[in-house]
């Protein structure tokens, strides 16, 4: 192994040397180097093992096509890995570690899995591993394929993703994208140029070529200059990895400084598709070897960080791009070997000419010798191929664009024209610069000129069937002539089916340098040229994508925000332990900060609304605004009730049902004035009934004059419930506007009233069974009231009640909640409303479904009570009720809500039971996790059943 | 049951809110008065003395003015209703918004980045309805003088601070979004 840095020439800054580690060896480079320039230039050849049989692998391109190497590390934004080297810029410091390599890459304990590769065919799994069990194999078999490990335990700096509009956006900013980018930007456009490498220039940066009379150089540095006068956003470092609906573009930006990827969302009207081409290799036994690149990686290497790849240099191409490769190796200060079997090859200067082709690279520990076919052996140390280039259309035929195939330059290229995308350059088939400005000066009206020096040519260099040895296709997943033959010979001659039984293109480089080869072969085999065969479907990522990067921002707590209370501070001052309650971060308890405290301090909150008074943040219940003449009508529609006989100023519960009649949503309606409505429904299903009312109101009344607006978060409800409820507001200076008497302001009413000047609407309703007054004031206005109230409510014996409290009390009283006492089949009638079906004249919103068959069953499931009649305590929620009579026990329904009852003394429940409503009193085995219990169907209604308390 | 009030950073009034990065500044304003209105807009409009509604990122100018919501819908700014007072009247329906909605400005040359991060709207041709997702929100975006004006939930104004302070245009936001205790 010779590879060597040169002492000039380069991007590289030789006044800024680096070090990093590279599977434990130090290795040294420049500021300027990509980490695979790096490790070539220090020495090691094996930096990884082949997928499959464990070969030993090198280096094999310069950019996004590598598919032999991967390599991870860690950093201080986190774990970085199944990285290419050529696409990662050396950094000072880093602890590379080659990826899926026992211990390492150069002395891999899975090594010996090479020598039994005859017995490890295509298929090879499927067909082996299929008895006893595949999963018996499969964790062993994954544990030694894949890539970089994950570290669950990591968490790194979060990824940012950005939207952003042009008139054009360029990819790829080679010869054909800085001067299409030229062009339109001098019209006046607004341009975004884009380019994966570390600095735009394309193939500029590493081959000949002059452009309007100026060296490639020379022309990029002007042209970047004046783009930048232009005002072009230039992005080098990002590549375009998908197309999508309506031409948006996804871009992945990668960041020098270790900051997550960034993903961006292009929008453009057009999209320059300027992305080059990819050189492919020569098929020969052994092709796969370290020491074995492509040709323009090798120049890539030696222009760019001045490193020449080996001191015997053997070039062997199809192409007339190998007479460049082999003279800048040459005056570099190798001995090359230009091996060209295109048959009228001009002999070129300066290095030994051999006409024919490679029959094979034997490996002792190295390349050191390539065979031709004639016999003839050549001593190399470094074999540079090119096999001709094949164009990177991805997006262009992700977007549906259809591609041809040019018997001229052996490639599929663009054939039909694709909307707002425009393929030019090497994307488009122009390998020189001279044809690329010749076809961007008819598609845009300008280009440069450029002096052609060697017209391009190639002559067919294809795996051939019958050829001894193993030849790779696929390196990266380890497919070879014999897989390809084996696949053809048991049927999947279909390229898609070739793909998915050999793998071949399904890897991370998704075949970027070796699906042509394989078509061609399968073509051989099969008696059909290439475009008779096919290619296979394009999808997106062109390259992978970090997940951190196409997760974004939405991590953490951006992943699902709930919504805050405004009177948070004051929960929080008061010792609230919070909970997430239906998109809300709210109060559970008070004061509980230590778990097993809990259970107790809940009980004791419930026990106090029922003694004296509690307050209690009522501020997430929905409140949906429904306003117009034709409101009462509409809502006549969307309940389950009639509420257009609901006067002014008073209250009414009901239902609203889906179409299918099942309860959606419960709650208590108000009718504020003759055409003003107030839709109070649970807080976790505020949206969705207020896409409920929208829909609605849009498709059965788009002319009447209703209108829906959410006003749930203008007010904080604040409610205060217990026997000394209306002493706590009285106290505190709540009026309204005929006094707080139960004639002014009986049960089910609600009136405005207003507290230090500040507008109120009281309501009395009662979610806990007990005298209840709902205060409704502005936002911004709550503090201040709710300090007040809660400093009158300890004067009385009272305080604060959080949600498990609350939960105990409304249990008490038989009162649902939707969604944990009802399921996805609940109707109205399970729940005992029966009238409204029977009575309600008008249409309303699940109707029919109700009169169906299944909805009028006798043997539904129905709420009811439930109490333990074993002397246990509290009955599991979710246990079912069982039938045991029959061969098996059958469930007869389930616990919905359990607890204990601080005021009762003892358990209640709340349960959906098979024909409960006719049973009561009956008693009923409860099955839960092996274990049974007995329970006795009760009303739903534990605790004062009359209703007394609400007039207390 | 685990007490999950450690995960989420402290909320704050929204008028409390300041996160300053490098030309750019995000800052919440102090209750703005606020009035949706549906229905005949153009009567609204007239019986009032209001200005055309302004759309997405429109300016609007002075302290009352109109943002367009929907076709039938608009954000009145700078106008106080009582909730007795709202409902039906003359064709529209109006409800009181200036506890549901914390306004923001965004300010600097930077303003429009963090617009990018947030929405995908074409700032080049923007819609006639101020209404958009900002960072997954509905919210309300409009130019108001040299800033851009944004309304959304007054419940999710945390999250927004925590959003916004994620985002590299606020270095500091991590800290600057906590409150200060």
């Amino acid at each position: 192994m010779t590879a060597r840095r040169l002492s000039s020439g380069g991007e590289i800054d030789r006044s800024r040397p680096l070090t990093f580690t590279f599977d434990g060896q130090t290795v040294e480079g420049f500021e300027g180097d990509t980490l695979a320039s790096a490790l070539l230039a220090s020495g090691p050849r094996v930096l990884g093992r082949s997928f499959k049989y464990r070969r030993p692998r090198g280096l094999y391109g310069a950019g996004v096509e590598e598919p032999n190497i991967s390599v991870s590390y860690h950093d201080a934004a986190g774990a970085q890995i199944n990285l290419r080297p050529t696409m990662q810029p050396a950094r000072d410091g880093l602890a590379l570690r080659s990826d899926n390599t026992d211990p390492d890459a150069a002395h891999d304990r899975h090594a010996l899995i090479d020598r039994f590769s005859r017995f490890l065919p295509a298929g090879f799994y499927y067909k082996t591993f299929m008895w006893p069990n595949w999963h018996l194999f499969e964790p062993k078999i994954r544990a030694m394929a894949g890539l970089g490990t994950v570290d669950p335990a990591l968490t790194g700096p979060v990824a940012e993703q950005v939207n952003h509009w042009c008139d054009t956006l360029i990819i790829g900013a080679g010869p054909a994208g800085l001067a299409a980018a030229l062009t339109l930007a001098r019209a006046g456009e607004e341009v975004m140029l884009i380019d994966d490498g570390s600095r735009p220039g394309g193939s500029l940066l590493w081959r000949e070529g002059r452009i309007d009379g100026k060296d490639g150089a020379t022309w990029l540095a002007d042209t970047l200059a004046e783009l930048n006068r232009l005002r072009v956003r230039v992005m080098p470092r990002t590549t375009a990895f998908g197309i999508y609906d309506h031409g948006l573009v996804a871009l992945n930006q990668r960041h020098d400084d270790g900051t997550p990827d960034t993903l961006w969302r292009v929008r453009p009207t057009r999209t320059i598709l300027a992305t080059g081409a990819i050189d492919r290799p020569l098929p020969f036994d052994g092709n796969d070897r370290p020491g074995i690149m492509s040709a323009h990686a090798g120049l890539t290497y030696l222009r760019r960080y001045a490193v020449l790849p080996g001191q015997r240099i053997t070039v062997a191409c199809n192409n007339s791009t190998g007479a460049e490769v082999a003279s800048a190796m040459a005056q570099a200060g190798a001995e090359v070997t230009l091996v060209d079997s295109r048959p009228d090859a001009a002999p070129v200067a300066g290095v030994h000419n051999r006409p024919g082709r490679i029959a094979s690279a034997p490996w002792r520990g190295a390349v050191s010798e390539v065979v031709l076919e004639d016999g003839s052996a050549i001593a190399c140390d470094c074999v540079l191929v090119s096999g001709g280039f094949t164009p990177t259309i991805h997006l262009y035929a992700q977007a549906q664009g259809k591609l041809g195939w040019d018997a001229d330059q052996l490639a599929f290229v663009p054939r039909t024209e694709v909307t707002g995308l425009t393929p030019v350059g090497a994307a488009a088939g122009h390998f020189t610069l001279g044809a690329t400005y010749a076809h961007l000066g008819s598609t845009l009206g300008q280009a440069p000129q450029a002096e052609e020096t060697r017209p391009y040519a190639i002559t067919p260099a294809w795996p051939d069937p019958a050829a001894k040895g193993r030849i790779w296709i696929d390196y990266q997943h380890d497919v070879t002539t014999k897989d390809v033959t084996l696949a053809a010979r048991e049927g999947f001659t279909s390229v898609e089916h070739l793909k998915r039984y050999t793998t071949l293109g399904m890897a991370t480089d998704q075949g970027k340098t070796s699906n042509i080869a394989g078509l061609a072969l399968m073509g051989a085999l099969t008696g059909r040229d290439i475009p008779q065969v096919g290619t296979t479907t394009y999808r997106p990522p062109f390259t992978p994508v970090p997940l951190a990067s196409l997760g974004g921002l939405e991590t953490e707590q951006r992943m699902a925000p709930l919504r805050r209370l405004t009177l948070e501070p004051a929960h929080r001052a008061a010792g609230a332990t919070f909970g997430d309650y239906g998109g809300w971060l709210r109060p559970a308890c008070y004061g509980a900060a230590t778990e097993p405290d809990q259970p107790a301090r809940i009980q004791a909150e419930a026990a106090m609304a029922r003694d004296s008074v509690a307050l209690f943040d009522g501020t997430p219940l929905g409140k949906i605004e429904v306003i117009g003449p034709d409101a009462a009508e509409f809502l006549d529609f969307i309940y389950y009730n009639t509420v257009s006989t609901l006067k002014p100023g008073r209250c009414r519960y009901g239902f609203i049902l889906s179409e299918a009649g099942i309860v959606f949503d419960d709650g208590v309606l108000v009718r504020l004035d003759e055409n003003r409505f107030l839709v109070s429904c649970s807080s976790s299903h505020t949206a969705g009934v207020l896409a409920l009312l929208e829909e609605w109101r849009q498709d059965r009344f788009p002319r009447a004059q209703v209108h829906i607006h959410n006003a749930t978060a203008e007010t904080c409800t604040l409610t205060v419930t217990g026997p000394r409820a209306r002493d706590v507001l009285a106290a505190a200076g709540v009026t309204c506007d005929d006094g707080l008497s139960d004639e002014a302001l009986p049960h089910m009413a609600m009136a405005w009233g207003s507290w230090q000047g500040q507008d109120l609407r009281v309501t009395r309703v009662s979610f806990t069974g007990d005298r209840s007054y709902e205060v409704s004031i502005r936002a911004d206005q709550a503090e201040a009231l709710w300090e007040t109230l809660h400093t009158e409510a300890r004067r009385l014996g009272g305080g604060l009640l959080g949600v498990e409290a609350l939960q105990i009390l409304r249990a008490e009283k038989g009162f649902i909640m939707i969604g944990k006492d009802t399921d996805g089949l609940t109707r109205p009638m399970d729940l005992g409303m029966t009238g409204p079906l029977r009575r309600k004249k008008t249409e309303f919103l699940g109707r029919r479904s109700l009169w169906q068959e299944e909805a009028q069953r006798p043997d539904r499931k129905q709420f009811v009570g439930l109490e333990p009649a074993d002397g246990a305590g509290i009955l599991p929620c979710g246990a079912h009720g069982i039938y045991t009579s029959g061969a098996r026990p059958r469930s007869l329904g389930y616990v919905t809500s359990s607890y204990h009852s601080p005021t009762l003394g003892r358990p209640i429940a709340l349960a959906l039971i098979e024909r409960g409503a006719e049973r009561i009193g009956e008693v009923i085995e409860i099955q839960h996790l092996g274990q049974r219990r007995r329970a006795r169907l009760t009303a739903p209604c534990a605790f004062d059943p009359k209703g007394d308390r609400l007039h207390a | 049951m685990r007490d999950r009030a450690p995960f989420w950073t402290p909320a704050t009034r929204p008028e409390d809110i300041l996160l300053e990065g490098d030309w750019i500044t995000l800052r919440g304003l102090p209750p703005l008065p606020q009035v949706m209105v549906s229905g005949d807009l153009d009567a609204y409009r007239a019986a009032h003395d209001l200005p055309e509604a302004v759309g997405l990122l429109a300016e609007a100018e002075g302290p009352h003015y109109a943002v367009r919501l929907a076709r039938r819908r608009m954000l009145v700014v700078g106008t106080e209703l009582s909730p007795r007072d709202a409902g039906w009247s003359a064709g529209c329906a109006t409800s009181p918004m200036t506890g549901a909605l914390a306004a923001f400005e965004i300010t600097g040359p930077r303003a429009m980045d963090l617009v990018a991060r947030a929405t995908a709207l074409d700032p080049y041709r923007p819609s006639p309805s101020a209404a958009l997702l900002f960072a997954g929100m509905q919210g309300v975006l409009y130019r108001h003088g040299e800033a851009l004006r944004l309304h959304i939930d007054r419940g999710l104004a945390a999250y927004l601070a925590n959003w916004a302070a994620a985002t590299s245009l606020f270095p500091d936001g991590a800290d600057a979004a906590a409150p200060q205790t």
